[in-house]
């Protein structure tokens, strides 16, 4: 840890009139897991290509590897591995070509590229399928396979756009799996996506955008100290009258209670035992209740609370 | 890196369907289509004799004996000869007696005007040939007014006159039949063995000197056509080789020396090239490598990050753009060349299309024009953010456009081309590389071939240019 791979300092990109990326600073050190986390729309893919110098910004800074990034940064580029958002792999070449094809680009010497390129096999798990064409292959091997053909050449940075949009739920641990293991291995990864599970489940920092701005930073728990809510009880009921709501929201470290379509979601803020404490109070009321949920908050309440809207859209 | 990239650029061109479907059996599949429906008249094609009407504006006995000697002629009406007249008859007779096997090339009728115009457009007749006064010479008459009045200016120059014409004789002996029959022999010998007199040769001297104006009118084209065309051209070059001959053995008093070009003008009607099955291989194979434009529209696309996702994979490595570029752009050369050459290959050798025995120098078009439709492509590929389904429509639009106006489709659309705008003809690519091969397989000297690929190289050159300075810049506004 310690040593600065990615510094964005107040990079602002406009389409146009469309501000895309708004004053975004981040800084990602050797060895973190990145995720940059935001609604489709947010600017991520924006602030990546800028990122790589594909795009041209229109105001602030960004090195990679302590070096101002430009597109002929050619030592810098040979340590980034690039998967982006839509699968670029050729139909005319199967598997191996297609990976041996892009390794390429970045390693010349030939028995070490084949060394690379089966290793890269391997880790993706496309063994059986070397001599497959993309066509053959399911949506979630051929993810898989894009991903192959940006890490093959063993980077120090991996920058993944999305890997996992339209993936399944098998593919998709494999491949959050491998993004661990690939970081395990020293490489630092930036991972963007709108699936807040999937940051919390393996960044180690977060970036939360919207809009093009950086509207909040940190690891999952910091994030989810930055709001008031800490553990929601949700008891399913008929209507409560108005003495139980007065007594719910007299327990201990509550403060909301909130009864709608046949549920009674009891709001916490800290503190320990609150389900436990909900229970045995509900317990001595005698109300009948059915089924009864803890939940700690998510990223989407992180998001919901900043931003007052939902951070996943409803697919 | 170059070559990596440039080993699976060949692999993905060859892989691609398109390109084996446009480029190799597209071309196949039509060229034995083609010769199935044409290639009988082509097969046949030795030599026909060919009537043709002859109108004479102007008498012109040295033509008159030509076409005596190219096979069997009628008039109708009585034609007058001079002495030198029948003597270039006679002469041209007795060589083609020489020569029993071969079939008369032409059947001449001398007619009218209207008469020969009935005979065209009745199909009786495959052409009308018109012989004309000189250029610059006024009426019919004058010229020889003109040239007796000459002649009796003085008696020094009739003496050069004769001396001169003499040796004009000799050198036409020489040139036409090979024989060096008078070595060395002085004037009056010459004439005394071929009994004429003086006055004959001086008429020979104008024959040579005025050349008659020599035109073609055709119906439509076709191999019977191209032999008339050929005729007027052999005999073009063969009367100014004796020309030539005789200024430089001669006194220097000759004429300038004629040029081909200036000798014969022909008018098309429609369209004369060669005989079609031939044309529509040549065009055949100029589109073919035209249809490289649609194979090298990747290019740009496969390294521009703001064209493709591929793109945008390559521009994030450490690999140039103009690597990616360049290995791109010879990977479509070699493609395309390949693609040309099976073509090329496929006509000739089972085919048998007859490209005039020079073969290499065929190959050698058909690769500038590979080199020059990739190079168009690379440009077209670089254009804009058109979408890469509108450029391969384009692409294929443009390919066919100018193969159907080189004459593809219908060989009398390059002759009203040629008629009206012929500009059109001299910058269509496609017409460009199908007119190299024909000039490849009618000229005696290849100038005209290589002006042909002189301009396919300067398209090239411009193309590539264009291409690069598209692709030149590194960031884009937008992705
Ligand atoms: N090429 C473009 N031209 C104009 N607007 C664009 C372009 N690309 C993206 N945008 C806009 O910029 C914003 C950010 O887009 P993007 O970076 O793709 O978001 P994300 O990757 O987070 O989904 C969006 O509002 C999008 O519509
Ligand atoms: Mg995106």
């Amino acid at each position: 840890m310690g040593d600065t791979v990615v510094k964005i300092e107040n990079l602002v990109k406009k389409y146009k009139e469309l501000t895309a990326v708004d004053h975004l600073s981040l800084e990602i050190k050797k060895g973190e897991i990145f995720g940059l986390l935001g609604p489709n729309g947010s600017g991520k893919t924006t602030t990546i290509s800028c990122l790589l110098s594909l795009l041209a910004y229109n105001e602030g800074n960004i090195e990679l590897f302590g070096k101002p990034m430009t597109p002929v940064s050619y030592d810098s580029k040979a340590k980034i591995g690039v998967i982006l958002q839509n699968v670029a792999v050729f139909d005319e070449l199967n598997v191996y070509e297609n990976i041996d094809c892009f390794c390429g680009l970045y390693i010349k010497d030939k028995a070490k590229r084949r060394q690379y390129v089966d290793e890269a096999i391997e880790f993706v798990g496309l063994k059986d399928f070397t001599k497959f064409k993309p066509k053959k292959l399911s949506g979630g091997l051929l993810r898989r396979l894009n991903i192959a053909c940006g890490i093959a050449h063993k980077p120090e940075l991996i920058i993944l756009d999305e890997p996992t949009v339209a993936v399944d739920p098998q593919s998709r641990n494999k491949i959050l799996e491998g993004i661990e293991e690939l970081n395990r291995n020293g490489a630092t990864v930036i991972y963007t996506t709108h699936y807040m599970e999937e940051v919390e489940q393996i960044c180690t920092r977060i970036a939360i955008m919207d809009h093009g701005k950086k509207i909040a930073e940190g690891t999952s728990g910091e994030l989810k100290r930055m709001i008031k809510n800490t553990e929601t009880v949700t008891i399913e009921m008929d209507e409560p009258d108005s003495g139980l709501l007065e007594t719910m929201k007299n327990l201990e470290n509550a403060y909301e209670v909130r009864w709608e379509a046949g549920k009674l979601k009891i709001f916490f803020a800290g503190g320990e035992h609150n389900l436990l404490n909900t229970m045995d109070t509900i317990r001595t009321t005698g109300t009948h209740f059915g089924q009864v949920t803890s939940e700690l908050p998510t990223l989407n309440d992180v998001f919901l609370t900043i931003t007052g809207k939902e951070l996943r859209d409803k697919d | 890196m170059f070559f990596h990239n440039l080993k699976y650029e060949i692999i993905l061109n060859l892989r691609a369907k398109e390109v084996i479907i446009w480029m190799l059996a597209f071309p196949i599949v039509l060229s034995v289509l083609y010769k199935a429906a044409f290639g009988n008249i082509y097969e046949n094609g030795g030599i026909t004799t060919v009537p043709v009407a002859i109108v004479e504006n102007e008498p012109d006995e040295m033509f008159r004996a030509m076409v005596d000697f190219m096979g069997e002629s009628e008039s109708t009406y009585a034609q007058d000869e001079s002495n030198i007249g029948s003597w270039l008859s006679k002469t041209m007779q007795q060589k083609e007696q020489d020569d029993p096997q071969q079939k008369p090339l032409l059947h001449a009728i001398y007619c009218r005007e209207d008469e020969a115009y009935r005979m065209l457009v009745n199909g009786d007749v495959k052409g009308i040939i018109f012989v004309d006064a000189p250029e610059g010479m006024a009426a019919s008459g004058g010229s020889v007014e003109a040239g007796d009045a000459d002649m009796a200016d003085t008696d020094t120059s009739e003496e050069v006159t004769a001396e001169w014409s003499a040796e004009a004789i000799k050198s036409f002996l020489d040139a036409f039949d090979g024989s060096e029959r008078y070595q060395n022999a002085d004037a009056e010998t010459i004439l005394a063995g071929e009994g004429l007199s003086l006055q004959d040769a001086a008429s020979f001297k104008d024959m040579l000197d005025q050349k008659p104006k020599l035109s073609l009118k055709i119906k439509s084209s076709g191999m019977e056509q191209s032999t008339l065309k050929r005729f007027l051209e052999t005999y073009g070059s063969l009367t100014s080789i004796s020309g030539k001959l005789a200024d430089q053995g001669g006194t220097g008093t000759s004429s300038s020396s004629i040029m081909d070009s200036d000798l014969i003008e022909v008018r098309k009607l429609t369209e004369g090239n060669t005989d079609p099955f031939v044309t529509y291989m040549y065009n055949m194979i100029a589109m073919v490598a035209l249809f490289g434009m649609t194979v090298a529209l990747h290019v740009a696309l496969f390294s521009e990050a703001n064209l493709s996702d591929y793109g945008a994979r390559r521009s994030c490595s450490p690999t140039p753009k103009l690597t990616t570029i360049m290995s791109g752009l010879c990977g479509c050369y070699f493609t395309q060349i390949l693609c040309v050459a099976v073509c090329i290959t496929f006509q000739a050798f089972v085919l048998k299309v007859d490209f005039g025995g020079r073969l290499p120098l065929v190959y050698l078009g058909g690769a500038l024009g590979a080199i020059m439709g990739v190079s168009m492509g690379f440009f077209v590929g670089a254009i804009g953010r058109l979408k890469y389904e509108a450029k391969i429509g384009i692409s294929m639009a443009v390919v066919m456009g100018l193969s159907f106006m080189s004459g593809l489709m219908f060989t009398g659309i390059k002759a009203s081309i040629e008629m009206n705008a012929p500009i059109i003809n001299d910058l269509n690519p496609v017409a460009i590389i199908a007119d190299s091969f024909y000039y490849l397989s009618v000229d005696p000297d290849l100038s005209r071939y290589w002006g042909k690929l002189a301009v396919a190289g300067i398209y090239t050159v411009i193309f590539i240019l264009l291409g690069f300075l598209m692709t030149r810049r590194r960031k884009y506004e937008s992705l």
